[in-house]
């Protein structure tokens, strides 16, 4: 059965100069697994929106959107809540209530729902889902992925038909997003539940879905099942969302001589059946980078110790690190390994109980802040937190008079046409997207020409072309001299970028190297390629790049 | 807006009915009692009247973020004792959302930050106080002078006054039949410090950070679509 | 739903934390007030060994030890004459006055260190719930946001450290501009991001029509004997009180402080009241040891 059809629809913000959707038509199907993907920008999130009648953004709407054959505003308006149920990007936004129970009830409250419904729903959800554990805990103290399980949960009471979720994975370390997506992959399956899922990481997701549509700048550019659309793709040579594709789809395409859309990969077995399994030699790292064991220690930990209570477990145990001069240094690990206390504890936020942190041979611990802090920057997981006035300029101009840098237009200008935002100089920081605010942030540090850079999970959120963007800037920034700290979950980006990584396991660093020698021949812990080209008849790689460059000719197969 | 004036009528009806019971039955003079009883009373209506009026999602999530923005506003100047921006949040959302969002901002603001920091008899007196300073800031906000900087300074200083004049009103109650002039002025001057802190803070915040923090929350009043 | 004290339905307790407040303000007798004092102390232990009544100790002591010493010579009321200072009066009169008034705020200070812990957030909200829901409902939205306040507090503190502004070292004025500064990031992040919680709020029908609230607690056999308990010692002790026992005369002239029999009924059935926590944890204790 048609559960929703768009006829040509049209969309604009009531003082924009562009419309948000332009001629955009599309059906879905009742028990679909529907996937939306594009850049951030392209009308993804307005097109989930309209879909559900109370968030509607105002503005112009042109065309028809049929849910079940009648336009939505002629469904009675509660049904439609009921049946239409949306779960939003950022877990913590949605929650409202102080109590897991009450908040997966307040749908049936507003409802006016008797207490009996109530009961009953919960118990057979609660028990589906396993959460019987934290259903009088305060939301404030769950994870981010039981948060957004609970987000999930509090609209399936409701027992809708479709669920609209946007980016719901964006937040998420990859094993919560992993342990979300599988959830939505079990409601499809066990309940026939149509899902509609904007989502910028998307390489599991092609095994799953039954429909993926891509939009550019408004438009629907394409739509059909998995394979079809990688194979348009690659017909149209379309670059532009090239990175949106597995990397074992892109490998297929580029080295199989003679590519059958039934037989693209889509998961990591596919892959490997596709490649053959045959050992291979395990080749040495070729490309070992600049090694720099004779350039200055920059920042130099020194078996720290860090509680952040006295009863609390030690979050750093005998933590030891150091960061050479110019370096591109990351760290890894999972959820509550203690990566963001080293990170903390580096830039001086956090005193460590016991041992020492130098930063250019000097104690923190008796160095003032204005001495060395300067010298430095901190670039957030979330930017908007620099921001404290109304423009990006109004900002620039602040740091630079508080910094007094002469000739400090110039330098402005200069800066913000390097990193490609002048204009959205006259922005307001929280009207520009994820990269952009990201871009401005560190045009702002920038301008005080620090030694080292602190980043903190800058990819949450973001999509590949912006991460893309990201990677190289990082690395040319790097050429030019500074040295830089990162943290993050995001193995794919620290394999293709960082120069040095570490991996951090309960308070200290396990392994320590090059990215080939830290992620080569782990199980889990390393990329999706990597796991596909294990063990295989070609060599081993990282990153699709890597593939590209060393698998010189296409494999015999 | 009909209901609310029967309401408020009404009010102050058991409102009278209730001294007259209290100076008739309680020989005892249970002076506190009957104060919470009052106070009580007196936020009633505008409680109600929050209750009866259409309120958007919208507009209860800015309250409510709004009254725990004051609530925790304490915590980044723990370092400096007696300085403490809760009022400044308070009149600021007064003057932009008008007199009962102020009024609702402050009461509710009184309530949480006492929830982590525990309730007492003081509750309603402070829920009271930060209302009132609140629902004032709004009420005036029309006023010449309360456009100006010092018009708002002044405002901010004498409420400064005013808010711990009134808090000290539960410990002169609660003994009010010790009461005298030696005893009032006492509990008044050992109050002046930080009556003067309190007014001075909200001058310099006022001075300082109003003009900027009123261009926030007008932008924040046309996204969410809030305007008058 | 927890143990003990914390099963009793809220109401119960809402109605026994009234009882003990109007009995805190209501009776004068010296010993009705000093026995209110050591059964809530004794409630107190019961819940959490006493820890919260530490905490609170030093403004307790403070405030009992201030009014009982000022009193005497702030008021000059009364007729039995203990001795001159500075030409005035102390008297018998206003130094008991004074010790009454401490141990009442002291009862009721007590009163709320318990209320603290028993009725904590959602339970007292739940009570309010039903007479105000939208307002219970704004408050809850509230106390939910505070947590997550003070985690983006703690994150715009770093990254705004880093850019050179602190609260820990400069000038009081440039400590108080960098404070304000961190909460004007906070108010504007945070509002921005409110826009979302309406927006969830909405989707999942808020505002379509009557709320119909969840009853997360619901009113046992238990609790209706106990109400029925609380109820009938409530009304004894509070008739008692009309009758004027349970309360003494201090001025203008100190009246007599001798306890009639009836005064020991009273006293009886308001320490009935008043221990109502500790023998709903000592029942409990009974059944677990002696059951199985």
């Amino acid at each position: 059965m048609e559960l929703f059809r768009l006829n040509d629809v049209t969309f604009s913000f009531p003082d924009a100069e562009h419309t948000v959707l332009q001629g955009v038509s599309l059906t879905i199907q009742e028990g679909e697994f529907v996937i939306i993907g594009g850049a951030s920008g392209s009308g993804k999130t307005t097109l989930l929106k309209l879909l559900k009648q109370e968030l509607q953004p105002t503005g112009e709407l042109k065309g028809e959107i049929l849910f079940r054959g009648k336009p939505l505003d002629e469904w009675d308006e509660r049904m439609l809540i009921e049946q239409i149920c949306y779960v939003f990007q950022d877990p913590d936004n949605q929650i409202v209530m102080d109590e897991v129970m009450q908040e997966i009830v307040f749908g049936l409250e507003n409802l006016g729902y008797s207490n009996f419904e109530m009961r009953k729903r919960v118990a057979e959800m609660v028990h589906f889902f396993g959460v019987e554990a934290v259903l009088h805990e305060k939301p404030s103290e769950l994870s981010g992925g039981q948060k957004q399980i609970l987000n999930l949960l509090s609209v399936l009471l409701l027992k809708p038909r479709v669920l609209l979720l946007d980016e719901p994975t964006s937040q998420l370390d990859p094993v919560a997003a992993k342990e979300l997506v599988l959830m939505l992959e079990r409601l499809n399956k066990e309940t026939g539940m149509t899902i509609v899922l904007v989502e910028h990481r998307l390489e599991e997701l092609y095994a799953m879905a039954d429909k993926v549509v891509f939009m550019e700048q408004g438009q629907l550019l394409y739509e059909g099942a998995s394979r079809d659309v990688i194979e348009k793709m690659y017909h149209d040579q379309a670059a532009q969302f090239l990175p949106y594709i597995p990397a074992f789809a892109r490998l297929y395409m580029e080295f199989e001589p003679l590519p059958r859309r039934e037989s693209i990969p889509l998961t990591v077995k596919e892959c490997k059946q596709w490649i053959g399994s045959d050992e291979m030699q395990a080749n040495l790292p070729k490309n070992v980078k600049a090694n720099r064991k004779d350039s200055a220690i920059l920042l130099e930990m020194e078996d720290v110790h860090y509680q952040y209570k006295k009863q609390t477990p030690f979050v750093l145990k005998h933590f030891q690190m150091t960061i050479r001069k110019g370096e591109f240094f990351t760290l890894v690990g999972g959820n509550g390994s203690g990566k963001t206390t080293a990170l903390r504890a580096g830039f001086g936020s956090i005193k460590p109980q016991r041992g020492k942190i130098r930063y250019n041979g000097r104690d923190l611990a008796k160095m003032k802040d204005a001495e060395w802090l300067d010298n430095i920057a901190y670039l957030p997981q979330n930017p908007r937190t620099y921001f404290l006035h109304q423009t990006i300029e109004e900002e620039m101009k602040s740091i630079s008079s508080r910094l007094q840098i002469p000739d400090a237009n110039m330098t402005i200008d200069k800066l913000l046409d390097t990193f490609r935002i002048s204009h959205l100089r006259s922005r307001h920081p929280y009207d520009c997207s994820g990269g952009e605010i990201q871009k401005a942030a560190l045009a702002c540090m920038l301008l005080g020409q620090p030694d080292m850079l602190f980043i903190d999970e800058p990819t949450k959120g973001m999509d590949p072309i912006s991460k893309q963007q990201l990677g190289e800037l990082l690395t040319r920034l790097q050429q030019q001299g500074l040295t830089i700290f990162m943290v993050t979950h995001d193995i794919g980006f620290t394999a293709r970028f960082a120069e040095r990584c570490a991996m951090m396991f309960d308070g200290e660093i396990a392994a320590e190297g090059t990215p080939d020698e830290l992620f080569k021949g782990n199980y889990f812990y390393t990329t999706a390629i990597n796991r596909a080209t294990r063990e295989t008849k070609q060599a081993e790689v990282l990153t699709y790049e890597e593939a590209v460059a060393t698998w010189s000719a296409p494999a015999i197969i | 807006m009909e209901r609310s004036r029967h309401y408020l009528v009404f009010v102050s009806i058991v409102l009278l009915i209730l001294l007259f019971a209290s100076i008739l039955f309680f020989h005892y003079k249970a002076y506190l009692l009957v104060s919470l009883l009052m106070i009580a009373s007196i936020m009633i209506p505008f409680f109600v009247r929050f209750e009866w009026r259409d309120v958007a999602g919208r507009e209860i999530v800015l309250l409510a973020m709004l009254a725990a923005i004051a609530a925790v506003g304490r915590v980044p100047f723990a370092g400096l004792p007696s300085v403490q921006p809760t009022s400044f949040i308070i009149i600021m959302a007064g003057i932009v959302f008008g007199a009962e969002s102020g009024f609702i901002v402050g009461a509710v603001a009184a309530i949480v930050s006492n929830f982590f920091l525990g309730q007492g008899p003081w509750t309603p007196w402070q829920m009271y106080a930060w209302g009132m300073m609140g629902m004032t800031a709004g009420l005036l906000r029309q006023a010449w002078w309360m456009k100006s900087s010092w018009g708002k300074c002044l405002f901010g200083f004498a409420w400064g006054y005013l808010f711990g004049w009134f808090m000290n009103m539960w410990i002169i109650v609660s003994n009010i039949e010790a009461l005298s002039w030696d005893f009032f002025i006492g509990i008044y001057a050992s109050s002046v410090y930080f009556d003067l802190a309190h007014g001075l803070s909200n001058v310099f915040f006022l001075a300082v950070f109003g003009a900027g923090w009123m261009k926030i929350l007008q932008r924040v009043q046309r996204k969410y679509g809030l305007l008058e | 739903m927890g143990n003990g004290i914390h099963s009793i339905h809220p109401f119960v307790m809402f109605f026994y934390y009234l009882s003990i407040g109007f009995f805190a303000m209501f009776f004068n007798h010296p010993a009705f007030l000093l026995a209110g004092c050591l059964a809530l102390a004794a409630v107190n232990l019961t819940h959490d060994r006493g820890t919260a009544m530490k905490q609170w100790m030093p403004v307790m002591v403070s405030m009992t030890l201030l009014i009982i010493l000022v009193n005497p010579f702030i008021n000059s009321r009364g007729t039995h004459i203990f001795f001159y200072f500075r030409g005035k009066q102390v008297t018998l009169e206003a130094t008991l006055y004074g010790v009454v008034t401490s141990m009442s705020l002291l009862m009721v200070l007590l009163l709320f260190i318990s209320l603290n812990i028993v009725l904590n957030g959602n339970k007292i909200l739940y009570i309010f719930s039903r007479i105000l829901p939208k307002t219970a409902f704004l408050i809850m939205l509230s106390i939910r946001f505070v947590p997550l306040l003070k985690r983006r507090l703690t994150e715009i503190q770093d990254v705004q450290r880093v850019k050179g502004m602190t609260i820990k070292q400069g000038t009081i004025r440039n400590r108080a501009k960098s404070g304000m500064s961190i909460l004007q990031i906070l108010l504007a992040w945070s509002l921005e991001e409110a826009i979302e919680t309406a927006d969830s709020m909405k989707a999942r029908g808020y505002g379509t029509g009557k709320r119909s609230p969840y009853i997360p607690y619901r009113i046992t056999k238990t609790d209706q004997n106990w109400l029925i308990y609380l109820a009938i010692f409530f009304i004894i002790s509070v008739a008692g009180g009309f009758l004027g026992y349970g309360k003494i005369i201090i001025y203008p002239k100190l009246g007599t402080l001798h306890f009639y029999p009836l005064d020991w009924v009273v006293f009886t059935s308001c320490l009935a009241v008043m221990l109502f926590p500790v023998l709903v944890e000592g029942r409990e204790q009974l059944k677990w040891n002696y059951s199985a």
